[in-house]
Parts: C-alpha cells; structure tokens; sequence
C-alpha cells in the first residue's frame, strides 16, 4: 500500500512525459518566447488541472483558508516548509554549496527539535533563512537546459528538466518513506493544501487579470525559474568566495 | 562598506535636495533612484492613510499610474510583431483600451493592502538612457526574504517614466507579451480589443 502511493506523483510525471513525448512530433512551434512545443498537449492538461482543481483542490483549500486562522496556517506552512527541508539540504550538498547545505541542515534540527516537529520556524529568528531548492535547480547548475515548458495537473507550471528533477526530489522527501498509508496520505495532502493556499490569491489574480492564463503562468513561471536558478548560482559562487578568502 | 555608506549617503542627500533638474546633472543614477523612491512612498502614503476608502485609494493610484508609466512604449512593446500589421485606428484604439485595462488591474492589487515598508537597494545606468533601480519590499513575516523588484525607467521630458517592472525575475512586459501573443495569432487584433475591452469594464472583484 505505501509504495503504490508513494509512487502516484512519479507515475504522474511519468506518464505526462510519455504523453508529451508522442505530441511533441507532431506540433508545430509557438508563437511566444517561451519554448513551448508541447503547447496543444499541456492547454489539455491545464483544462484538465482547473476541472480537476475546481472540483476538489479549491473547495478544500477555501474550507481550510475559513476554517483555519492565518496564525495556524502559518503553523502548517512552517511544518510542510521543515518536512521538505531533507530536499532542500541533500539538493544543497549536489550543488556543492556549502553555506546553504549547513543552513538547512540546522534549520531542520534545530526546528524538528525546539521548533516543536517544525510547527514554530525558530531558526529564522536566529537569522537561519530558509532558501529552498529542489533537484530541478540542481540540474540547472549542473548545466542542463530547461527543455520543453511541461503542465502538470495538481503540480502545476514545470518544465521537461524540471519534472525530472520533481522525481528525483521524491527520494529525499521523508513522507515517502513513511510506512503508515494513512499517515502518508496525510502528509501528502497536508503539503498539496499547503501549496494550494498558499498560491490562492496570485491564481485567483490572474484568472481574473489575465486574457490567456495558460500563457500568463507559463510566462511567468519560465521567468521566475530562471531568476532563481540564477540566484542559487550567485549564492554559491558567493559562499565559495568567502571561505576562500578566509 | 564605506563605499556602501558614501552611496546611501548620496541618495538621501540627492531625495533631500528634492530637486530632479540638479540630481539630474550631478549622477543620473541617482536621480532614477530618487524617482522610483517617491513614487513608492506617493503609493504608501495613498494606501496608509485611513482618511481613504478603497476607492480613493483606487483614484490616487489610478493617476500614479496614468502619470508614470510609459504606456505608449509598452503596449507597443507587448503587441511584439503584431503592432506593424494593425492599422492607426486600431492602434490608437488599442493603446486607449490597453491603458485602462493594465491601470485598473494594477491598482486594485494594491488597495486592498494597508502598509508596507520598502528601500530602495540600487540603481543602474543602462544603455540608451534607461535605468534599473531595484527595490525591496520588507516582508511582514520574519523570515520570510523581502520581495525583489526592478524598476525599469528612463528619463522623460521633465522627470522619469516607467517602462517595466520586474518582479523576482518576472518582467511585466514579457509577460504581457506572452500574453497577448496567442490571441493575436489566432484571433487577431480586434479580438484582444474586444478582451481588453470587456476585462476593464468588469467590476473589480475581492
């Protein structure tokens, strides 16, 4: 039971990249800047996702954003923010930073510990500020392109590297390893409705500003990855700079 | 760090002074940097105050707007390719539609906010007269790192104007770009009329 679960996301990705892999031959290429071969597949996958998320994702995320004050759901962030640090830390390691890698990893004992199991993000008022990264930015640094722009229902804008780097990331993420398919499942949820809220407003936003949304996150989510690639880079560059100099 | 101190220095110095014409001559960089720094405090100000209501704050913004960003220069920039093959009518038309449409987004983003705190971190001379003055805005959340944004401006007749803003690597422009650019394939120019037409008019929604 706990692998067949563990697993759905990686199908997921598995599968779309499948899927993506058969369209990508037959369509011709977009207008926009952003390359987006597999356009006709992922406007599929996007209706897919905002049927799919009307229908339960929303609804549960608008009962949890009534039912449950801004300080708990700060709660809840910190939690899902210090289960997911073992990615950020292991991805941190493969980039050979080394200043990110000590930071989260005393985040993550100092915030299971003190920090009650994460609830309370102790380590930031200790000036310990949580960067995350994920394997899809460890990819970046290491060289590889960002590949087709790739939609993933529930996960949302990704990218062919990036969806690589989403399963990759899936080994060092603890709920997966946790033998407990009700606990799992909690988990796993806990994280979805997390991500959810804590989008809310920028989706409600551009559903209601937008005249292509489809095209507004991609744009936007292309643009911001390579932002923030960037800025890892730097950030490295610059920790590596400093124990030179030392 | 010094040399950090000396440039802060300068700014408050260049904003005390107050004056553009003579912030202007001495750095340009500078005066850009002065420039983003009072528009963001006219912004503050408009929505700090209680004396305003949702829709002043609204109006306020609205001119803030209307007066600082370049909107002929940007909705030509986002038709892209397109913009050649429309006719003067339509571009004016276009251009007119576009204005209300992008304010009227923008400004009710802002209203619902009450406070804020930003600084101004830097400000770059680029080509062709243009300037990237970067800002900060604090989060309200400890721990949380503050919100990168880049303004682009470049110098107009009597001060400066806006042409993009750049939020953690994400450019108003382009993305507006992409935006409109599958409509415009597809649809054609009257089309993205009619859908920027149609978005002002809809009521602001919470």
């Amino acid at each position: 039971m706990r692998l067949s679960f563990a697993i759905t996301p990686i199908r997921l990705t598995a599968c779309s990249l499948l899927l993506a892999a058969t369209v990508a031959c037959t369509t011709p290429p977009g207008e926009s800047a952003e390359y987006d071969p597999w356009e006709p597949m992922n406007r599929g996958l996007f209706q897919v996702n905002y049927v799919i998320d009307g229908v339960v994702l929303k609804p549960i995320t608008q009962v949890y954003r009534a039912a449950v004050p801004e300080v708990g759901r700060e709660k809840v962030h910190n939690f899902v923010e210090n289960l997911a640090s073992p990615v950020t830390f292991a991805n941190s390691v493969l980039q050979g930073d080394p200043e990110n890698s000590l930071a989260t990893l005393w985040r993550f004992l100092l915030n299971s510990t003190v920090g009650l199991g994460g609830l309370f993000d102790v380590a930031s008022a200790v000036g310990l500020t949580n960067r995350k990264t994920d394997f899809g930015q460890t990819l970046a640094l290491y060289g590889a392109e960002s590949g087709p722009y790739l939609f993933l229902p529930i996960l949302g804008p990704s990218s062919a590297r990036d969806g690589v780097g989403r399963i990759g990331d899936i080994f060092a993420y603890p709920p997966t390893y946790i033998n407990n398919t009700p606990v799992s499942i909690a988990l796993w949820a806990t994280t979805a409705i997390n991500a959810r809220s804590e989008n809310y407003d920028l989706i409600q936003d551009v559903y209601r500003t937008s005249l292509d949304p489809y095209a507004t996150f991609r744009s936007g989510y292309v643009q911001r990855r390579a932002n923030d690639n960037k800025k890892a880079r730097v950030a490295r560059d610059k920790a590596w700079q400093k124990i030179k100099q030392q | 760090m010094h040399h950090l101190f000396r440039s802060l220095a300068f700014i408050v110095v260049c904003s005390l002074l107050s004056s553009p014409a003579i912030a202007q001559k001495t750095a340009p960089a500078s005066a850009a940097a002065a420039y983003v720094d009072s528009l963001g405090k006219q912004a503050l100000s408009a929505i700090s105050n209680p004396a305003n209501n949702k829709e002043q704050k609204q109006k306020i913004l609205e001119k803030l707007f209307a007066d600082n960003i370049d909107f002929p220069w940007v909705g030509r920039f986002v038709m892209g390719r397109f913009w050649r093959q429309t006719t003067p009518e339509q571009q004016a038309r276009y251009l007119k539609t576009y204005q209300n449409f992008l304010i009227k987004n923008y400004t009710s983003r802002f209203t619902q906010y009450t406070s804020g705190s930003f600084k101004i971190t830097g400000s770059k001379q680029e080509e062709n007269g243009e300037f990237t003055v970067g800002m900060e805005i604090i989060s309200e959340k400890a721990g949380d790192p503050p919100i990168v944004i880049d303004y682009k401006v470049r110098k107009a007749k009597s001060s400066f104007q806006v042409f993009d803003i750049v939020v953690e690597g994400v450019s108003l422009i382009n993305t507006q770009r992409s935006e409109f650019s599958s409509i415009l394939s597809q649809k054609g120019v009257d089309a993205l009329i009619g859908k920027l037409e149609a978005n002002a008019a809809a009521p602001v929604k919470k």
